[in-house]
């Protein structure tokens, strides 16, 4: 690993204090994501528009990001809703304007990933997906519940780790910090397939 | 599926949640981040995952108590299977602990409470006339003593109900006074009304995931309240902001959004 390489989250403090060789690295690594993302799912040739647009939004807002909240998981937000209304734009293109080659310009320009993201509707379909969780695999719940309130609580990443750690070394001493990470992982693959199957779109883009 | 958490060997994907959740320090996020660059699974996977995540971690205050076990009745799981409805929320002794470990930690400096409008939720007497089951008639007396200023007294019986009408199957009853969401949502506002926000929160978060609106809705509205009377004004904003385009709350909301503002 090269000594001198930054987290995309220190590189994003850096750039927010006005530091522009942080604010273009952070671009340049984002834009490489974002390409291998979008080809996968953008006509070859909008590939370079979908990826501009998503850039550009993250340009203009991402000063305004909440704290806490990491810069990849923020941006691909971004990304999410501008390859959404890729789709959309070509839907519309596919039924009304037939002889328009173009790729549609994006309206996403003005939306904040978060403002997208906390919909009533999105908030209540994760609550209820959370909740199946709790119910279905209560120790995934337990350990849900110790990392969120420790969020809520604003503790720092380590603080918040060691807690639910500690907390859930109470049911099972011998749990080491890598067992942690890895109940966590499958944890999360539990609550990611209840949340796609309440959003009945298992394979959304 | 079974739940089995921690038999596996730790590889770098393992860390895929924690890094998701901000849980990382700075060279384990580092090494992550390096293994996204080689590992298209995993950089799907937070692509897929991001509005979730992003939820999660904007506003985990929002989730945290649903994570939390809940140890209903064996009748109770099944009429709330059939029924389609949620679950009883009687939180664990080690979550009650946490929420209230939590309440000391918070800093009281700045005082968001002073913007709290906490004012009863109206409620006519002749919609709890016709309680006939025991949830209904726990119900009704709840609302009773809501309407007659009796609080503390209305939040335990109508969490009472809430458990009471879950239990039972009321689908073959002519008439029903109140639901279990309606029970949950005057509970938390009871509790709130009695003066104990934090306590107004379980009720209130179970009755904000109700389907329908206007229990929804106001569950929101007196959610955002016991955030900002426990001096969390980043989660009642959060809370307000989804409620800014109710036909009910909404202006209310958008309001006290500019009050948070400046």
């Amino acid at each position: 690993m090269n000594l001198d390489a930054q987290s995309l989250d220190t590189l994003c403090a850096r750039a927010q204090a006005g530091d522009g060789r942080a604010e273009a690295d952070l671009f340049s690594a984002l834009r490489v994501r974002f390409l291998q993302l979008a080809k996968r799912r953008v006509r070859t040739d909008h590939i370079e528009d979908v990826v501009q647009d998503a850039l550009k939004i993250v340009c203009d807002r991402y000063r305004e990001r909440k704290q806490g909240v990491g810069i990849l998981v923020w941006s691909l937000t971004v990304l999410r809703n501008v390859i959404g209304n890729y789709y959309q734009g070509r839907e519309t293109e596919r039924r009304h304007m037939d002889f328009v080659a173009e790729y549609p310009r994006t309206a996403a320009s003005d939306e904040d990933p978060l403002q997208t993201a906390l919909t009533a509707d999105s908030i209540r379909l994760l609550q209820a997906a959370i909740r199946e969780l709790a119910e279905r695999f209560p120790r995934c719940g337990r350990i849900f519940h110790h990392l969120l309130a420790g969020l809520a609580g604003g503790g720092a990443s380590q603080e918040v780790s060691t807690g639910t750690l500690a907390a859930m070394q109470k049911e099972n001493p011998g749990l080491t910090r890598g067992g942690f990470y890895t109940a966590l992982h499958r944890c999360r693959a539990h609550l990611r397939a209840i949340w796609d199957r309440r959003q009945g779109e298992p394979n959304h883009v | 599926m079974s739940e089995r958490t921690d038999e596996k060997p730790l590889s770098p994907c393992d860390l895929l949640a924690a890094y998701e959740l901000g849980l990382l320090d700075g060279q384990e996020r580092l090494r992550f981040e390096g293994h996204l660059e080689t590992c298209p699974h995993c950089l799907e996977e937070v692509y897929a995952f991001a509005p979730a995540s992003l939820l999660l971690t904007a506003a985990p205050g929002r989730f945290a108590a649903l994570a939390a076990p809940a140890k209903p009745s064996v009748s109770g799981r099944l009429a709330a299977v059939l029924a389609g409805i949620f679950q009883p929320r009687v939180f664990a002794p080690v979550a009650a602990a946490a929420a209230l470990a939590l309440l000391v930690l918070i800093p009281s400096a700045p005082r968001w409470s002073d913007l709290a409008v906490v004012e009863p939720l109206s409620w006519s007497h002749v919609q709890v006339r016709a309680g006939g089951d025991p949830g209904g008639r726990l119900f009704a007396d709840g609302m009773e003593r809501y309407t007659a200023g009796r609080y503390d007294d209305a939040a335990e019986i109508l969490q009472q109900a809430a458990r009471a009408m879950e239990d039972t199957d009321r689908g073959s009853l002519p008439l029903q006074a109140g639901t279990p969401g309606q029970a949950r949502l005057y509970a938390g506002v009871s509790l709130l009304l009695a003066g104990r926000p934090q306590a107004a929160k379980g009720p209130l978060l179970a009755a904000a995931a109700n389907p329908l609106p206007p229990v929804a809705q106001g569950a929101d509205w007196y959610l955002a309240q016991a955030y900002l009377l426990t001096d969390r004004p980043d989660s009642a904003g959060m809370v307000l902001k989804g409620l800014a385009e109710s036909p009910v709350y909404g202006s209310r909301a958008r309001a006290l959004l500019d009050r948070l503002a400046r």
